[in-house]
């Protein structure tokens, strides 16, 4: 056991606490081990969420976050790029580099990652919920081009959410979870390092779920992607290696904590349970999380303060990955400032204060042992009612996922107003008159309206050039999504020759479309 | 009363604009819920089909005072400027101001659902 005392106080501060009362549930033993034997600092990976405008706006914003310290890249894509719609599409009008980068050929993925050193990144990574074997194409590329195939890739991948809780479902949810499933198959077969599937919570309890019934449709869709890698061939145990889960809690900083935790639990049990997997022989969950509190337009900055608390809390909980919201997210994509001081906010307050100097550093307390429990239990009992009634893709399909999410908004609401649930600057404290305090330098982009006029030209420009290079790879596209074969490498051929993500998308509904009734998995 | 509502753009959130449906429902109201990925002229087109007398659009994630800017001068085009047109969502002061001007009312996300309703419903509120 190895300690420190790099505090005023000159005390011992050691890297565990063992004693009474702590959970000594075989998972957190494994994890416990597993994590002490790598060492501290015991703090979660700094990641950002990031990108916006076009692709060259983004390798710039890129550029500066790896010079502040950033370890790992999530690309926050915009919306038509995450909807499979080129920027020149009707419907992709004003929304061109708005939620995210555009980013819909392999040339954009290259010059996103262009001003970046890709090998000293610990994981790189995008969303791609419904197109997830392109986005794992352009990861996979990016990282084989630049000769960083050590890098691990973290895909999102989790379609099943989006039909309820994030509205970025493309084909059904059983042609959905086929796509992400592809692409889990293809990591663990090719055995690239990372996670290809990022199961989520965090989407359902912001949608009104809250964090345990977000938990419990999390892990129903989990075992969703776990039952069908399993019947794909796959090992269960390298199949549960390559699915990560993201949990996130906004309200309470010892729930948040114990969030974390709970779900190691809740998840290796399930694994125990379905797939016989022993939680003392098996790999530590990977956990990843996104630092929010209840971010108030009204006073922008002081949303650093709410998301350093919830940093501190995730690092507790045992997070391994963690974003943090930046102060303007509740208004607009963050600007430079405010993603630079969301990094420094994940690295100071994961970091400092002794934050990070103890594993677990929670264990032991009586409430915070007490709130576990509670989570787990009633996590595992919502995640049966959901297993009773069919389960995660039927429960889409009848409607019982939506109606754990609609109920849960309006409480929330309802406390802020009522004042119950404390609100500085909004229902406590409110100054009106001195907002200009903590308006911090966000602004919007005034130069996304002409990126948006070039990226659609450059697109309408890409498919002509290439409609003949692209012919045949994209037929092959469609024969693959038509007869039930994994699509990954056909995907990356046609990006390769370079389709546009439209083109492939367009190919592989064409496919689907082919298939009477769409079933093309057991 | 009838109102027509639904997600401009491609903002697929669609909890709140499911709540508001039901609120304008519990008010009195005859619905028409377009759903996600709409286009400005997908609302013209509505209207015109249900004879209907408010629109509601919702975007969290960008684009929302274009495409709304642009439902109002399709409507004005079609001689419907006198359809009253509300907008959910996240925008900047500047298209938050735009849109005012152009008689559009709008809400952030933290509003009642009750100011919404009020805003759509207007008279003819039961």
């Amino acid at each position: 056991m190895s300690r420190t005392h790099v505090n005023d106080a000159a005390i011992e501060i050691s890297d565990l606490y063992v004693g009474a009362g702590a959970s000594e549930h075989p998972a957190l033993r494994r994890w416990r081990e597993a994590r002490l034997a790598r060492g501290g600092p015991f703090r979660p990976d700094f990641k950002m969420y990031t990108g916006h405008g076009s692709p060259q706006m983004t390798a710039d914003r890129l550029h500066l976050l790896q010079t502040l310290g950033v370890e790992s890249i999530l690309l926050a894509w915009d919306l038509p790029s995450q909807l499979g719609l080129d920027p020149d599409h009707r419907l992709a009008r004003s929304q061109v580099g708005r939620a995210g980068v555009s980013c819909s050929s392999l040339d954009d993925m290259r010059t996103i990652c262009s001003q970046i050193d890709l090998k000293q990144l610990r994981s790189l990574g995008t969303l791609a919920n419904s197109l997830g074997p392109i986005g794992f194409a352009f990861v996979i590329e990016a990282l084989r081009e630049a000769g960083a195939e050590s890098t691990a890739i973290y895909m999102q991948n989790d379609p099943l959410k989006e039909f309820t809780a994030r509205g970025t479902e493309i084909f059904d949810p059983v042609n959905a979870l086929r796509l992400a499933c592809d692409v889990a198959e293809y990591a663990v077969r090719h055995e690239i390092p990372g996670h290809a599937i990022t199961v989520c919570s965090n989407h359902y309890d912001i949608a009104g779920a809250g964090p345990v019934g977000g938990l419990a449709l999390a892990l129903a869709n989990g075992i969703a992607y776990m039952d069908d890698l399993v019947a794909r061939g796959l090992d269960p145990g390298a199949a549960a290696k390559t699915i990560s889960l993201f949990v996130n809690e906004r309200s309470d900083f010892f729930i948040t904590a114990a969030l974390f935790r709970s779900t190691r639990v809740l998840w290796s049990d399930l694994l125990a349970e379905c797939y016989g997997l022993d939680p003392a022989q098996s790999d530590p969950l990977h956990l990843m999380g996104y630092a929010h509190g209840l971010e108030a337009p009204e006073e922008p900055l002081v949303n650093v303060a709410r998301v350093a608390v919830s940093v501190a809390a995730a690092t507790f909980g045992g997070a391994d990955t963690l974003c943090a919201a930046a102060y303007d997210e509740a208004l607009r994509v963050p600007s430079d400032d405010a993603a630079a001081l969301a990094l420094r906010t994940i690295q100071v307050a994961s970091s400092e204060h002794g934050v990070s100097d103890t594993l677990d550093p929670l264990s032991g307390g009586f409430k915070y042992e007490s709130l576990c429990d509670e989570i787990v239990t009633e996590a595992r009992r919502e995640f049966d009612e959901i297993q009773s009634r069919g389960g995660a893709i039927t429960c889409i399909e009848n409607g019982y996922a939506l109606s754990l999410l609609s109920a849960g908004q309006q409480h929330r609401h309802e406390q802020l107003k009522s004042g119950n649930r404390l609100w500085v600057g909004v229902n406590q404290y409110s100054s009106p008159d001195q907002r200009h305090l903590f308006s911090g330098q966000s602004q919007g982009d005034t130069r996304l309206r002409e990126a948006e006029v070039e990226l659609a030209n450059a697109a309408r420009e890409r498919k002509r050039t290439n409609q003949v290079a692209t012919e045949v790879p994209l037929r092959e596209v469609e024969k693959l999504a038509e007869n039930g074969e994994n699509m990954v490498e056909s995907v990356i051929v046609a990006l390769r020759a370079g389709a546009t993500t439209e083109q492939v998308m367009s190919a592989t509904r064409r496919g689907f479309e082919s298939v009477t009734g769409a079933k093309t998995r057991a | 009363m009838k109102v027509i509502i639904g997600k401009i753009g491609l903002d697929g959130h669609d909890v709140g604009i499911r709540l508001l449906a039901r609120e304008l429902r519990d008010a009195g109201a005859e619905v028409v819920y377009l759903g996600k990925r709409n286009a400005p002229e997908d609302f013209v087109a509505a209207i015109e089909q249900e004879d209907a007398q408010a629109i509601g659009v919702g975007s969290l994630t960008g684009g929302l005072a274009e495409l709304t800017v642009e439902l109002v001068e399709l409507l004005s085009a079609k001689g419907l400027g006198d359809i009253r047109v509300v907008a959910g969502g996240i925008v900047e002061p500047e298209d938050e101001r735009i849109m005012k001007s152009m008689g559009v009312s709008f809400f952030g996300p933290d509003s009642a659902l009750s100011d919404v309703v009020q805003a759509l419903l207007g008279e003819g509120l039961q």
